[in-house]
């Protein structure tokens, strides 16, 4: 048994410029994706699901009743 | 004999292997507050009293997010400089020196924390992690805390000078990585920990004292946010480094962009500090422009972090495709999810992408205000800090503990078990914690429970998400006995003379392609200091010109019962004064 | 197996996220499951991959190539 995961188990030398990280730019455009449909889904629920913020120019001071 | 850690440096070893036994200690401790105060506010099991839950709640968030990830800090950053330079620290009193400060430090803040539970002293220091006034702690805490960071910055000053003596002998040569990004941490650090220093020594040390009768809660809050954002990537830092240098090679890659590493630290050396107030969006007598202009950052601070996403995946996807891996997904199974280390290190990450989109949610002014305070907030953080950088200190656990004690890893599979389990339970625990905060539950809240009121759920039941966070807590709670375990039946092992060597992973696009420049420390440093000029200059300027430096007179908490009544009395007097001259208004129309 | 017994390990968590979300998707298209319906789903799941899983492979030998890491 191995003690730790390394050459042992390396089929192949792929240096810098074979390299072509196809797999990663997937991942990551899932991941844009999901945090993108979240975003929107944000919007939904939380904006049009709820009384007005009380982000403005004019009533930002606390106390306004 | 083997290559490991513990036989190039003996010496080094034993502090790092002290550092990390301090640090598994304190997250003991921590986790044995975080069940009790889960089954407490969820109502599953309370046998403390309420009024105890903020002693709990501060010892939970102290020893959690002060010594457990600080002592891991120290002792991982001491293993990288003295691997990456090959050399021993400059002198071995010194880094003892600091490390004992830095262990009298917590001893002192500790014990006056957990002084909170008896009555057999007056000493008490409830007043959680983040010791906002009029919150008083005994001075003990204070003074803890200050011996403490004094220490981080000896170690830092050890740092230093191994780099330089390092330098004399090789004048030409870059900073080996793991080094660069120990050197612009710590530079964060030094920068960060000014807002701390000032807010303790100046204010809240000499008001516990009684020196001076009052402070100004707003101008102590900013400087605390002024070091409480970059702890949190002092915490992250750590974590990084492992995901840069540590992952690539268990995956069986290399580091896919040396240059790139360099470039991500340089950002967060420049724009931690200055994002601070993006914690303060909801406090009065702050105006929005200054608020405006920390989101900014923040939203800036998203870049380092995509940065890392592509260059940790990418490094991954390179160990699983000479490990011969294929297609666009189908490289994910070429991984060595066998391994405790890559499968803890890669469930750190996935959970960190979660808390991405959390904490997008907290970065932004007016969605904030939806989650500012609410149990979100902690759903968002046992993502970060409780599961991204404790989750792969713990992976990496697992490789350290053989080099530092030259002792083989008792279990292999019980680690692997360790790591998902602390994946499942953080999803349920995390889960239920940010649902709830949607519907308004509050965090720091012995008994979230209202009469005449029920927060209510769109999807389930409040009953659903409180037995969820139980669930979640329990499985964490086990996840960490598996996890010492192995950490005592390691010890216990004989001495192995077949360890792995100690080494860290090679780059694919090495330091010769990075631009000189990146490695101009005192530039960043200058330009972080710029930073933090503008975005804080004005806005403590306006605090301490409205508040006072020393603030209205404010009164300390905890009180006492007379003062409570002495309170109350007043307070009433007052109302029936009020009441009575309008009621003289009424009938005098 | 199709699958080494730790990458079955990391799917079966993997479970836990999706089905603890599961209510809330299926909730939009007005589907509501109680905790019980929720954990018979997750069950049958789990019962699928593990089917799957120990399912012996149809000889073509290819799925082996990502199995590496079941061998240390
Ligand atoms: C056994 C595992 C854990 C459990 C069950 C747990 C549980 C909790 C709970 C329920 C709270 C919220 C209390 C409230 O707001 O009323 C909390 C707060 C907190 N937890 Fe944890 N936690 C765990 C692990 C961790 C870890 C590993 C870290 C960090 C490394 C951490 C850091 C924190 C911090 C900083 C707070 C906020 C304290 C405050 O509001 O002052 N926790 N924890
Ligand atoms: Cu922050």
């Amino acid at each position: 048994m191995c003690p730790m995961t390394d050459e042992s188990e390396q089929r192949r030398e792929i240096g810098h410029d074979e390299y072509d990280p196809v797999g990663t730019l997937a991942l990551i455009t899932v991941y844009f994706l999901i945090i993108a449909l979240l975003w929107v889904f944000m919007y939904f629920v939380e904006f049009l699901g709820n009384e007005p913020t009380v982000v403005g120019t004019f009533l930002t001071v606390v106390g306004l009743a | 004999m083997s290559n490991a850690y513990i036989d190039d440096f003996p010496a080094e070893a034993k502090l790092v292997r002290t550092a990390f036994y301090s640090s598994f200690l304190a997250l003991a401790l921590g986790g044995v507050f975080g069940i009790i105060q889960t089954l407490h506010r969820t109502g599953y099991y309370r046998f403390i009293d309420s009024a105890d839950y903020y002693t709990v709640l501060t010892a939970h968030g102290v020893f959690l997010v002060i010594s457990f990830t600080i002592f891991f800090l120290v002792g991982v950053f001491t293993w990288a400089i003295t691997t990456s330079l090959d050399r021993g620290v400059e002198d071995l009193r010194f880094t003892w020196g600091w490390y004992g400060l830095m262990a009298i430090g917590i001893t002192l803040s500790g014990v006056a924390i957990l002084a909170g539970f008896t009555d057999a002293t007056d000493i008490s220091a409830s007043v959680l992690f983040t010791f906002y006034a009029p919150l008083q702690a005994h001075p003990m805490f204070y003074l803890g805390l200050v011996l403490f960071v004094v220490g981080t910055w000896l170690a830092g000053a050890d740092w230093f000078r191994s780099w330089w003596a390092w330098k004399q002998e090789n004048p030409d040569a870059r900073i080996p990585l793991p080094t660069f990004m120990v050197l612009t941490t710590m530079l964060m650090w030094y920068i960060a920990t000014l807002g701390v220093a000032a807010a303790i020594l100046l204010f809240l040390l000499p008001w516990s004292l009684g020196l001076v009768d009052s402070v100004n809660p707003l101008l102590t809050r900013t400087l605390f946010w002024f070091f409480g954002h970059p702890v949190v990537y002092f915490w992250l830092m750590p974590a990084y480094m492992m995901w840069y240098i540590m992952l690539p090679k268990v995956s069986g890659g290399k580091l896919f962009s040396d240059p790139l590493a360099r470039v991500v630290f340089v950002l967060f050396l420049i724009l931690s500090v200055p994002t601070g107030i993006h914690h303060q969006y909801l406090d009065p007598g702050i105006a929005e422009g200054f608020k405006f202009i920390a989101m900014t950052n923040t939203m800036f601070l998203l870049l380092p972090s995509l940065l890392t996403a592509f260059t940790v995946v990418a490094s991954m996807e390179h160990g699983a495709r000479q490990r011969g891996g294929e297609g666009y997904f189908g490289w994910l199974t070429a991984l060595p999810w066998r391994d405790p280390v890559f499968t803890g290190m890669a469930l750190a990450g996935l959970m960190f992408a979660a808390a991405g989109f959390s904490g997008m949610i907290n970065a932004g002014m007016n969605i904030n205000y939806l989650v500012h305070n609410t149990f979100w907030v902690v759903g968002h953080f046992h993502l970060t800090v409780g599961t991204a950088v404790a989750l792969t200190f713990m992976a990496v656990t697992y490789w350290f503990l053989p080099q530092i004690t030259g002792r083989a890893l008792w279990s292999r599979s019980v680690a692997l078990g360790q790591v998902v389990l602390w994946f499942v339970g953080m999803t349920f625990m995390s889960n239920a914690m940010h649902r709830g905060g949607l519907l308004g539950v509050p965090r720091r809240t012995a008994e979230p429970q209202y009469d005449g009121f029920e927060f209510e759920a769109a999807v389930g039941s409040m009953g659903e998400l409180q037995a969820q966070i139980a669930l979640g807590g329990i499985l964490l709670t086990l996840s960490l006995v598996l996890f010492f375990a192995n950490v005592f039946g390691t010890a216990l092992n004989g001495r192995s003379d077949e360890l792995p060597a100690n080494e860290y992973a090679g780059t694919l696009s090495g330091p010769e392609d990075a631009p000189l420049v990146l490695d101009n420390l005192k530039l960043w440093t200058a330009i972080a200091v710029v930073l933090v000029i503008f975005a804080y200059t004005f806005p403590l300027l306006s605090i301490v010109d409205r508040g006072g430096l020393f603030g209205p007179d404010i009164n300390p908490l905890p009180v006492s019962l007379e003062t409570v009544h002495l309170l109350a009395f007043v307070l009433e007097s007052h109302a029936t004064g009020a009441l009575e001259s309008i009621a003289w208004l009424g009938v005098s129309r | 197996m199709r699958i080494s017994k730790a990458g079955l390990l990391v799917v079966l968590a993997l479970l836990a996220p999706l089905l603890v979300e599961l209510r809330t998707v299926l909730s939009w298209v007005n589907v509501e499951l109680t905790v019980l319906e929720t954990a018979v789903v997750g069950a049958a799941l789990v019962v699928v991959i593990l089917v799957w899983a120990f399912l012996p492979e149809n000889g073509d030998g290819k799925t082996a190539e990502g199995d590496a890491s079941s061998e240390n």
